[in-house]
């Protein structure tokens, strides 16, 4: 058996965590730089849609009381990070997939699975002020659905499970297939061409004709809810293959200096995450581009650097990056984001020793970099850093309504009379 | 012909007698956090109970996973806002307790929540 557990309104619930003020009223989080709006309490949801531009919506805002603030990721990770803690200490096999979602194996767990899972989610609840709910199913895609009809129905307290449901099919029936996982937009749009409205539809469709005009995967969800296990957990611990640093910035960046603190920036956080999972990388790409929407002009490119050697040395990476950037960049234009790619990542006992590079002494820039990321753990990100990166970084993305980093910085404590 | 400098790496003397009672150094999270996952920080402003060692400046830290007792002393939160009392009963209803004369106690209504139970104070000299 598969549970899904995932926090409701996630972003919008760990504001309230720390702001009773917000208890009951309708609140809205910002992305990063206040752009659109990508989490509302459940009060919030019949005023604005996801993903509202925030400035076509300040009235909406002030007619209805609506709180708004800009994202606070630190907490949100940090209260995610809780979550999951607690989450462990019931079950060992659990896959983290998103901030606020979790899949974990049920098999083996001792007692009724609906009374264990009610438990777990009062533990979180109370420890942490975070409501959760839970689908527990056969599969991860009939998980998914019972999440839904748990967060939907009040009177399941949070939890459902799939063999509770008197009548499957006719519930299937009422279920577009654009609510079921793995479907996309596109999927759903071409299954409706072909009549396939409902998700009982979708389940006794044709294999092999979903097989053909779709793909293995659309196949596997089909399988899923057939209550048959497609999806397997997977193992967070397995390295990623690519890593990514993206952000638009606070204000339109004209000058190259600036982009090369941006680039700088952003491959430094990349690196950090290069070296959590302890790999090395072959090449960094990086990306470029203006506002879409901006009579200015749009320009939008992007260059991939090969480094000499696989490494995750810090200045070496920097220097790759910003060569890249120097390739693509055209004076001129009004940049509204940038992103760096490390690509081509193996383990580091995997690397080949470039013959030619015999003398690229890793053994010392390893040690550097222990040292680096050591420093950093232990007294803040950027505490040392290379002067690429900047200081003032006026680029940086504008976040006005940030409430405070109240689980992680000394400075910025949660305030009580 | 080099001779390899084994000698370098060989110990002079006797080993201290310390050696073997050399235990882990004294960790402060793991004695005043019993559950991290639900334990938080926060830092006092006002001067309600400064008569149980909570001052103006103070940091609290808060276990949201513990039921509170008779007694214990709770962060709550009252009209939407948060305080730190101590938890109590007056004629079968609960009261939260100053600890400052110059404050009365506060009788807790439904809409009141009990946010976690303070386990420690840390005040800086």
């Amino acid at each position: 058996m598969i549970a899904l557990v995932d926090c409701n309104n996630f972003f919008a619930s760990c504001e309230r965590a720390f702001n009773p003020k917000l208890k009951d009223k309708p609140v809205v989080i910002l992305s990063s730089n206040d752009g659109c709006v990508i989490s509302r309490s459940s009060e919030a949801k019949k005023y604005i849609p996801m993903g509202a531009p925030a400035y076509q919506y300040e009235e909406e805002f002030n007619k209805h009381g609506i709180a708004v603030l800009s994202a606070n990721f630190t907490l949100y990770a940090d209260m995610s990070n809780r979550i999951n803690k607690i989450t462990r200490q019931y079950v060992a096999d659990i896959e983290t997939y998103s901030i606020d979602e979790s899949f974990f194996n049920l098999k083996g767990i001792p007692g009724d699975y609906v009374e264990r899972c009610r438990a777990l989610r009062k533990e979180v609840l109370k420890s942490t002020g975070i409501p959760v709910s839970i689908g527990i199913a056969p599969t991860k895609t009939l998980a998914k659905i019972c999440n839904h009809y748990a967060k939907d129905n009040k009177d399941t307290q949070g939890v459902f499970l799939w063999s509770h449901l008197s009548n499957k099919d006719e519930f299937l029936k009422k279920l577009p297939v654009e609510h079921v996982w793995n479907i996309g937009y596109k999927i759903s749009k071409r299954l409706n061409e072909s009549g396939v409205y409902n998700t009982y539809q979708l389940k006794t469709a044709d294999s092999i004709w979903i097989r053909k005009a779709f793909s293995v995967n659309t196949l596997r969800t089909v399988t899923e809810l057939n209550e048959i296990p497609c999806f397997e957990l997977a193992n967070n611990n397995d390295p990623r293959k690519n890593i990514m640093s993206s952000q638009s910035f606070g204000k339109p960046v004209i000058t190259l200096d600036e982009l090369e603190e941006a680039v700088s920036t952003y491959t430094t956080r990349a690196w950090d995450k290069l070296m959590e999972q302890k790999s090395a990388c072959g090449y960094v790409s990086v990306g470029i581009r203006t506002s879409y929407h901006k009579d200015m002009g749009f320009y939008s490119n992007y260059y991939t650097q090969a480094l000499e050697v696989s490494t995750w040395y810090l200045p070496d990476l920097i220097a790759a990056g910003l060569k890249a950037l120097k390739n693509i960049y055209k004076p001129g234009f009004k940049y509204k984001k940038a992103s760096v790619f490390l690509l081509g990542i193996t383990a580091r006992d995997q690397i080949n020793l470039n013959l030619l590079n015999t003398d690229y002494d890793y053994k010392k820039y390893n040690k550097l970099m222990n040292a680096v990321e050591k420093i950093n753990n232990e007294n803040g990100s950027e505490f040392i850093k290379y002067a690429s990166v900047g200081i003032q970084k006026k680029w940086r993305a504008k976040s006005e309504k940030r409430s405070q980093a109240y689980t992680t910085k000394w400075s910025e404590l949660l305030t009580i009379n | 012909m080099k001779i390899p400098l084994f000698f370098n790496t060989i110990k002079a003397g006797f080993p201290s007698p310390a050696e073997d009672f050399i235990e882990d150094k004294l960790n402060l999270n793991h004695f005043l956090i019993e559950h991290p996952a639900s334990t938080f920080f926060v830092k006092v402003s006002g001067d309600s109970m400064i008569n149980a060692g909570i001052l103006p400046g103070s940091i609290l830290i808060v276990d949201r996973s513990l039921d509170p007792h008779n007694n214990s002393t709770v962060v709550a939160v009252i009209d939407s806002e948060f305080t730190v009392k101590r938890l109590g009963y007056l004629k079968n209803e609960r009261y939260l307790f100053p600890e400052n004369p110059k404050y009365k106690p506060i009788k807790l209504k439904d809409s009141d929540e009990i946010w976690g139970v303070v386990t420690a104070i840390i005040t800086q000299l």
